[in-house]
């Protein structure tokens, strides 16, 4: 029984080891590939508009909703206190520096990495991927170093517009009840900030986006044969993409707390 | 099976020294499942070797190993007089754009409509950069399969037949010495499997070219076939023409001829 | 080749829009912090600085004129405080300004506040020191109330010894207390006392009425709508109430009439 454990363990083990070694050697293919002669503009192009243009609604109704509700949650607990006057500057910290952030990143992860997953995935089964390499194309300069690109100067962008969007959500969401000018709502909103609220969340987003990408490509690049592996590239690149975002979250606060304080 | 409609291949294979592909003692296992045992074939210059073989006998692998998509474990490989494994990245990509595969799928790239799916190697591998070149290549290159019609169409609208016919193309038009096909007539009808079957045999009287050709479409075989080798477990167990081994009287052969 | 056009200046819209956006939140945080403004600095050293930051608020006649840039320790009783402040207000501020901290709102936000000082002086020049004002030290304020805990000890016991002689009905506060004939003449005293008392609760009536207004200080525009409110619902209760008062009126003169 316990021979059975072990070896169920050290297999599973093994199977995580080659998995993360698996990780390595693509993350330097991708890296290689960066500065390879012949980037693939058009492509990126494409992928941009596909990855960021295409979320562009998804992502500003989500902004949007995440400051509204922020707004209508906190302000009983504040007013209670007489602190309605924070109201602002609460909203804005916290959209900006970490619920902006996450929140757009896992949506975009739902929408992006599962459908670079899926792509690459059924691109890998249809043998397209393999058709690329045996003609010489270069498949991993085409496919993944656009996408991961893409993905990585996208989702920052989506994420200052969510931000944005979400103080508005908050200026509405705080004149469902009193009246605050837009004016005054937003000059308490940046009264709040500072560089190191925006500076470092910023920077964050660009991992995330590369994660996002690269999770992605991992997960469809070596889907294997069989069409069900499709699905799992698919399912399982949102999985470890969120998974992966939660963790560099975590990784960036402690940096950001160590730089700034 | 002597019907007279389908014109049997006469010419008789080239003979001797002009050898492209040559397979020797290639061994290749997944884990504990040993896939190639001993494979060992000669491709001359200008023939079509069929390799025939129940599924999952390692034709696949075979011709995998040869476009260089999987590592033979042991074993020597030589292609156009060189060795692959001791070839660079770069010799090696050089060496792999005269080398055309067909894919069973096709292959087609699903985001591109026909033209740049035909442009891709183009621009990739010959670094082309003239656009009228370009476009006079994939005219000439669809009109040997016989699709000038469907040059914007994207491969999600156009049929299997027309599919396999546009992975040729694009197979063809880095004008490779050697094409691999994997069943280039699997899952199609049998007047589509003809029409592919004559149109790989003029394709490879008009652009020269050496083929080995996996299937179990006897009758594709019996069109495109100067040589044929039959697989069993991982070893070829017969090489022959087509007449030779249709009177063969093993009866694991003889059964493909049944 | 128009549709890949057409994604590409999509692409690139929202790239400027956003990328605009960040700058603009850029410059708005920027603003703030006195970034993009011409400024200068003045210094000012406080023997404690009370927890105030670099980034806080420094404040001249209630206006946001500058921050805390930094914060040093000169010796081991004062720091020094670099303020930067927005050249605009340079001449305002005189020579004899004084810098003190205090605190903002209720949350406790620590700023600088500059007030002119009393004498009309010459404006101050950049890198100049002004003087300062302390903030109270809760420190000592706190040794100050231990010494009042020890003597309100020592003033408890006295009181508990008191006590037991009046018990035993000692002194003259004991012969108060355990002799009838001077309950009598106390029960008089206690009705004018409860008269008395009924006046104070009318006082505190009102005091509480302040205290409900203090309490919506924040709030007081709210407050009054209620109030507002409330004598609204009064003046057209009252009004109803003359209506059916009229009403009544009309019924009963009716009445009269039908007697006549």
């Amino acid at each position: 029984m316990l021979t059975v454990m072990a070896s169920a363990l050290t297999s599973a083990f093994n199977k995580y080891l080659e998995m993360v070694g698996e990780q390595v050697v693509f993350t330097g293919q991708f890296a290689r590939n960066i500065f390879r002669d012949g980037f693939e503009w058009g492509e990126f192009l494409r992928q941009c508009f596909i990855v960021g243009y295409r979320s562009i609604s998804l992502v500003a109704i989500t902004g949007f909703i995440i400051g509204f509700v922020l707004t209508l949650q906190t302000q009983p607990t504040l007013k209670d206190f007489g602190a309605e006057s924070y109201v602002p500057g609460m909203v804005s910290i916290s959209i900006v520096r970490e619920i902006g952030p996450v929140i757009i990143a896992l949506i975009c992860t739902g929408k992006v990495a599962s459908s670079i997953g899926a792509e690459l995935g059924s691109m890998k089964v249809t043998e397209q991927i393999a058709a690329m390499e045996v003609s010489s194309a270069n498949p991993v300069q085409y496919l993944v170093v656009t996408r991961v690109l893409a993905c990585t100067v996208m989702v920052p962008l989506l994420t200052i517009m969510a931000d944005a969007l979400a103080l508005l959500g908050g200026w509405v969401g705080v004149n469902i009840q009193d009246h605050v000018s837009i004016v005054l709502f937003f000059r308490k909103s940046f009264n709040a900030l500072h560089f190191s609220d925006l500076i470092p969340s910023v920077i964050k987003t660009f991992f995330f986006g590369y994660a996002i990408g690269f999770v992605g490509c991992y997960k469809g690049y070596h889907a294997s044969r069989g069409t069900e592996s499709v699905g799992r590239a698919a399912n399982s690149a949102v999985v470890s993409a969120s998974l992966w975002i939660i963790l560099i979250d975590a990784i960036a606060v402690q940096i950001t707390n160590l730089v700034y304080y | 099976m002597n019907d007279t409609l389908v014109q049997e291949k006469a010419r008789p294979p080239v003979a001797g020294d002009d050898v492209v592909i040559r397979i020797e003692h290639l061994k290749k296992a997944f884990g504990d499942n040993e896939v190639l045992k001993d494979i060992s074939l000669e491709l001359h210059r200008g023939e079509n070797i069929v390799v025939l073989g129940r599924s999952g006998q390692g034709k696949s692998v075979t011709i995998q190993c040869v476009a260089g998509l999987l590592e033979p474990d042991e074993g020597n490989l030589e292609v156009l007089g060189k060795e692959v494994k001791e070839l660079s990245e770069d010799e090696l990509k050089e060496l792999r754009s005269k080398l055309g595969f067909l894919f069973q799928s096709g292959a087609l790239y699903d985001s591109m409509t026909v033209r740049e799916n035909l442009m891709f190697p183009l621009t990739r591998v010959l670094k082309m950069k003239d656009e009228a070149e370009m476009e006079k290549w994939v005219t000439d290159v669809l009109e040997s399969v016989g699709l000038e019609e469907a040059i914007d169409k994207y491969p999600a609208d156009l049929s299997g037949g027309m599919r396999k016919r546009v992975g040729l193309a694009r197979t063809l038009i880095l004008r490779p010495e050697i094409i691999l096909y994997d069943e280039p007539t699997t899952g199609l009808d049998p007047i589509t499997s003809r029409e592919i079957s004559e149109l790989i045999v003029k394709l490879q009287e008009k652009y020269k070219t050496s083929s080995i050709i996996i299937t179990h479409d006897m009758a594709c075989a019996r069109i495109v076939a100067d040589r044929i080798a039959v697989m069993n477990e991982g070893a070829f167990i017969a090489t022959g023409t087509y007449d030779e081994l249709s009177k063969s009287p093993d009866e694991l052969i003889n059964n493909f001829f049944k | 080749m128009q549709q890949k056009r057409q994604q590409k200046i999509k692409v690139g819209i929202f790239a400027t829009v956003t990328l605009g956006l960040l700058l603009v939140g850029i410059f708005l945080i920027g603003r703030n912090r006195s970034l993009f403004q011409r400024t200068f600095v003045l210094y000012g050293t406080f023997k404690n600085v009370g927890g105030l930051q670099a980034g806080n608020n420094v404040r001249f006649v209630g206006i946001d004129v500058g921050t805390v840039e930094s914060i040093d320790i000169l010796s081991d009783t004062t720091a020094r405080v670099a303020l930067r402040i927005k050249e605009k207000v340079k001449p305002f501020i005189k020579r004899g300004a004084i810098a003190g901290i205090s605190t903002d709102g209720l949350m406790g936000d620590k700023l600088i506040t500059i007030s002119s000082g009393t004498e009309n002086g010459t404006p101050v020049k950049d890198k100049d020191t002004i003087r300062t004002v302390d903030p109270m030290n809760y420190d000592r304020v706190l040794d100050r109330l231990s010494g009042v805990a020890e003597n309100a000890e020592v003033i408890t016991e006295q009181l508990a010894g008191i006590a037991t002689q009046i018990n035993q009905g000692k002194g003259s506060i004991g012969r108060l207390l355990y002799s009838d004939s001077l309950a009598t003449s106390l029960e008089g005293t206690v009705t004018e006392a409860r008269t008395t008392v009924k006046s104070i609760r009318k006082g505190s009536e009102g005091f509480s009425e302040n205290m409900e207004a203090l309490k919506h200080n924040f709030l007081l525009r709210g407050y009054y709508k209620k109030k507002e409110k409330a004598a609204k619902k009064e003046a057209e209760e009252q009004k109803k109430a003359a209506e059916r008062g009229k009403k009544a009126g009309k019924d009963s003169s009716s009445l009269k009439v039908q007697k006549e």
